[in-house]
């Protein structure tokens, strides 16, 4: 795996590729903050006239300054389409998402006007045009990762120079003004930073695909931080993996006619990412969730069977259930309450029953309509809660139903 | 300051487009020939002569694999009594391609060599490769069918078109001669061919040997979609043989190529690409032979 | 327009002749006032009354038509250390990703450069803030799982982090429990006790003689100004939430039009 580092034909892609990513997943989490994700859309769309205008211009120029002639372009007409957008919501007042969208088919025609006069007169701008279209890594060079590599540190070190006015500006804005923070300075340099690093991106991911490098492992990562510093850093983790992992893949995999292009390739490996988090993040995952909400439906029955078993039924345990209370020491194996068990079994019986006793008594429920309520908080009560209802309701000893209520833990009185 | 005005003129001027729409579609008592390729066209100038009006619909530096049609198109092939093209899958651009096969009076010359010796058409990774017009004497084949073609919408001119034909087919066993002799002079470990895209196998086998002395990065098509293992796979090829030059192509881009030169002086091989190009889709400025021999021209002056 | 003002060479905020446009709409017409220092000072008005507009004039968050104001006898820039802003909760958006400490801590980045950050002798007064609001516990929480009380709460600690003399709150009791609202009336109180001045907008008209020593009755035009005794009572009342400005509107949009040439 290292000779994707040190090999010269591969670690120009690769390297590449990551500063790409990095670049733009930094940008992304300010991007996704601020909840206009689409504008990495439009200013990546509205970079291709850049660049097939700038291939032309380039084509008259000495043959090392091409990537840089290529990248001055982009981030011109980058920026020019902002400022479109910018006008189209001030000036004429028109919605933001009209604008953005307004902005990027209008810049985008006339990029893929332009280049298809290529297609007759200069076929070979028009090749070079259309791979900025989806991206090419193969043909990129050390060039490339010096000039990436400058572009990358020159973000970091705005984020990092900046990053209690960014977190301050796009949290709480109006207050951010009033200590003195020049919010629209920040707002401004935001932006220009995004143009840079779609600007950056478009080599390796395409026009067409930019914007999912940026928000793809901003999204990600905001599942697994709690705070803005975190959140930056993994969502550079993210990017740079994605961009790794792309380029690891469509070297690696293909096997015979088919070509595994890069851009697309490092695209789903971030969406990829994406996904694993959205499934298995620890807090809001899906499938975190889904379990906690089975193991808390599993202790809801182990809880009802040992009540059940307490009141003197007869119980039928699934083999899971009896396992796990058995696991626990709450039932023997002759099927009967230990004394933790009994315990147990107590301690929900007396909730369930308190619990009615405040619908009822204090609250003024009919005493019918209160056993579906309280057989699903029996399970959810505190301790600290059950002590609260102990001191409002001084201790009741019978419930609703007159059913004597088990006494509670010893305690001492506050 | 002179290319300047120049491209910015072909940019916003016209098209390098030799016959304007209105001349073409002006009625001239002639029969009308339309080509896709300049290859094709060349060859059907010659066997019509004076007779027929002809025209290239790819013309210059464009690439025939991907051309989509433009405005004007399709007024001038409908305009035309017939219309020869490559065939093979060299027109692969979807609107050429579905206009081409849908059209009744739309002649492949490729398909109709494929007819008549199958066993001459090269098969790569499941594809049809449709560069057959870089072996002069199996693109000789397609002048039987041209001359034919012409003969049926024109009878009255078929012993024209005939001996236009022969007259034709000697200049290419002529050339063809020339070629294989300029190439005897170049010693065989030499003759290794590597170029931006997969377009001189016919070219290979019949004057280089066998079919695996040449490789390029690109594929059939040069639309580029290459990837870091094809680059590799040509510095492994570089190394193993020996080879110090690669060849350019007139209308291809030069990136792989520079790519894989860079790569190769860090790992300490040699590789220089030629100061001249190669002409693969395309002719150029010159006609088909001529094309040919400059061509060879270049490999000669390379490899000595 | 009753106006019963102390002019007494103690009043820290001074608004003469306020106007300020929203799109074609008065906000804000023709206010002049001052406060005295050391005072709770209650703003109390109707829905639309311009009374969080008020506040984001004098602070430079929206631009008025015409008139000034003055913190303690400077302007806003110069004044800007000893007035602490408390925005309404609903203009910040609680998804973000961080924790209660950091928000409190924000109250220090007036004074941070570039590639600067918080010492820990913020932070130590950051936690504190945090105890006097009775939230250090939550101080790692991530915001978006605080209620609307515990959110309150931590803006006030971060405005108690500016140690600022004047404090601006935009309605910190809409939305909150009674315990927060409680916790809050008093620590405000303890605050007037030590001579500082807190100009709280106040949603609705409940405990307004209870909580306030002074009062502003705003709608649109300036009702009333002074001593909650002295001004809160039913005609005051009747003309601040019963009279509505339409006419007004109207007029102020037919100018609008002729400015912006739509008509």
């Amino acid at each position: 795996m290292i000779e994707f580092f040190t090999d010269p034909v591969l670690r120009a892609p690769t390297l590449g590729s990551m500063l790409m990513c990095l670049a733009s997943s930094l940008v992304g989490v300010i991007v996704f903050l601020r909840k206009r994700s689409l504008i990495g859309e439009t200013l990546s769309h509205a970079a291709y006239p850049g660049v097939v205008l700038s291939i032309g211009v380039a084509s008259l120029l000495p043959e090392e300054i091409f990537p840089i002639a290529v990248l001055a372009g982009a981030f011109a007409t980058s920026l020019l389409g902002l400022k479109t957008v910018d006008i189209l919501e001030r000036k004429f007042r028109v919605k933001s998402d009209a604008a953005l969208t307004f902005v990027l088919s209008f810049f985008f025609s006339i990029g893929i006007l332009v280049a298809s006069r290529f297609q007759t007169t200069h076929s070979l701008w028009y090749k070079q045009a259309e791979m900025f279209l989806f991206g090419q890594t193969a043909t990129m060079t050390d060039i490339h990762i010096v000039i990436y590599g400058i572009l990358a540190i020159f973000i970091i070190a705005f984020i990092v120079a900046t990053f209690r006015h960014l977190e301050a500006t796009n949290f709480d804005r109006s207050f951010a003004e009033t200590l003195g923070i020049r919010c629209q300075t920040i707002d401004h340099a935001s932006f220009l930073l995004l143009a840079l690093a779609i600007v950056i991106g478009i080599r390796s991911c395409g026009v067409v695909l930019m914007a999912g490098m940026l928000i793809a492992p901003a999204a990600s990562a905001r599942l697994f931080s709690k705070r803005l510093s975190h959140h930056f850093l993994l969502a550079a983790v993210f990017g740079l993996a994605a961009g790794f992992i792309g380029n690891f893949l469509s070297i690696r995999l293909p096997q015979g006619t088919y070509v595994l292009p890069t851009g697309p390739t490092i695209l789903l490996s971030a969406a990829l990412l994406c996904l694993l988090s959205l499934l298995f993040a620890p807090k809001q995952g899906l499938f975190s969730r889904l379990f906690r909400r089975l193991r808390f439906h599993h202790e809801c029955q182990m809880e009802n069977g040992l009540k059940a078993l307490w009141k003197g039924k007869k119980v039928e345990f699934p083999f899971l259930i009896y396992f796990h209370l058995r696991f626990r020491g709450l039932l023997d194996k002759h099927k009967i309450l230990t004394s933790e068990g009994r315990q147990r079994a107590e301690k929900i019986v007396r909730l369930h029953r308190l619990w009615e006793v405040y619908l009822v008594d204090y609250l003024g429920q009919r005493a019918e309509k209160v056993h579906r309520n309280a057989e699903e908080l029996e399970h959810l009560l505190t301790p600290d809660l059950e002590h609260a209802l102990t001191e409002l309701l001084h201790d009741p000893k019978l419930d609703p139903h007159h059913q004597p209520i088990p006494p509670g833990p010893p305690r001492t009185l506050l | 300051m002179r290319k300047l005005f120049l491209s910015l003129f072909l940019l916003f001027g016209c098209s390098q487009d030799p016959l304007p729409l209105n001349a073409w579609m002006a009625s001239s008592g002639k029969i009308k020939v339309a080509s896709t390729t300049a290859m094709i066209d060349d060859l059907v100038a010659r066997v019509g002569g004076e007779k027929i009006d002809h025209l290239t619909l790819i013309h210059g530096d464009i690439d025939p694999h991907s051309y989509e049609l433009v405005k004007g198109d399709a007024e001038k092939l409908s305009c035309a009594q017939i219309v020869f093209y490559n065939g093979l899958g060299l027109e692969h651009g979807a609107s050429l391609r579905y206009y081409l096969e849908n059209h009744p009076k739309a002649v492949a010359l490729g398909n109709v060599v494929q007819k008549k010796h199958p066993e001459a058409i090269l098969i790569i990774k499941n594809q049809v490769d449709p560069h057959i017009w870089l072996d002069i004497l199996l693109w000789k084949e397609v002048v039987d069918p041209i001359v034919e073609e012409l003969s049926l919408l024109d009878p009255e001119n078929r012993a024209y078109f005939m001996e236009n034909g022969e007259r034709l087919k000697e200049e290419m066993d002529k050339t063809h001669a020339a070629i294989v002799a300029k190439l005897q002079a170049v010693p065989q470990s030499r003759k290794y061919l590597v170029t931006s895209h997969d377009a001189f196998n016919y070219f290979t086998r019949r004057y280089l040997g066998e079919e695996e002395r040449c490789r390029a990065p690109e594929g059939l098509a040069p639309d580029g979609q290459l990837s870091c293992a094809d680059i590799q796979a040509i510095i492994d090829h570089l190394h193993r043989y020996e080879i110090g030059v690669v060849f350019p192509e007139s209308n291809v881009s030069r990136d792989a190529l520079k790519k894989i030169v860079s790569a190769c002086k860090e790992k300490g091989i040699v590789v220089k690409i030629a100061q001249e190009p190669l002409y693969a889709d395309t002719l150029g400025q010159n006609n088909y032979l001529k094309m040919m021999e400059q061509n060879v021209d270049v490999l000669v002056q390379e490899w000595k | 327009m009753s106006m019963s003002s102390s002019k007494n060479g103690n009043s820290i905020f001074n608004v003469e002749e306020l106007t300020v446009n929203y799109d074609k709409t008065a906000v804000l017409w023709d206010v002049t006032f001052s406060i005295p220092g050391g005072q709770l000072v209650g703003l109390i008005g109707p829905n639309g009354a311009g009374k969080s507009t008020l506040l984001k004039a004098s602070i430079g968050l929206v631009r008025p038509l015409s008139g000034s104001v003055q913190f303690f006898g400077q302007s806003f820039e110069r004044a800007r250390s000893r007035v602490a802003y408390v925005p309404q909760r609903s203009s910040v958006d609680w998804d973000f990703p961080i924790t209660a400490l950091d928000l409190v801590l924000m109250g220090r980045y007036g004074s941070l450069g570039l590639f600067k950050w918080v010492s820990q002798k913020d932070r130590e007064a950051a936690k504190k803030a945090l105890d006097m609001v009775e939230m250090l516990p939550f101080a790692q929480r991530q915001i978006s799982e605080l209620s609307g009380g515990q959110q309150q709460r931590l803006f006030i600690a971060r405005a108690l982090l500016q140690e600022a003399d004047l404090y601006l709150m935009d309605e910190p009791f809409a939305g909150i429990d009674m315990a927060t609202e409680k916790m809050l009336v008093h620590l405000f109180r303890v605050l007037r006790g030590q001579g500082k001045t807190l100009l709280i907008v106040h949603h609705d008209l409940s405990a307004v003689q209870e909580y306030f020593d002074w009062l502003i009755m705003l709608n649109t035009c300036l009702i009333a100004c002074g001593p909650v005794k002295e001004v809160y009572f039913d005609q005051n009342i009747l003309r601040t939430y019963g009279r509505s400005t339409h006419l007004l509107d109207e007029a102020a949009r037919l100018a609008q039009d002729k400015v912006t040439g739509l008509k």
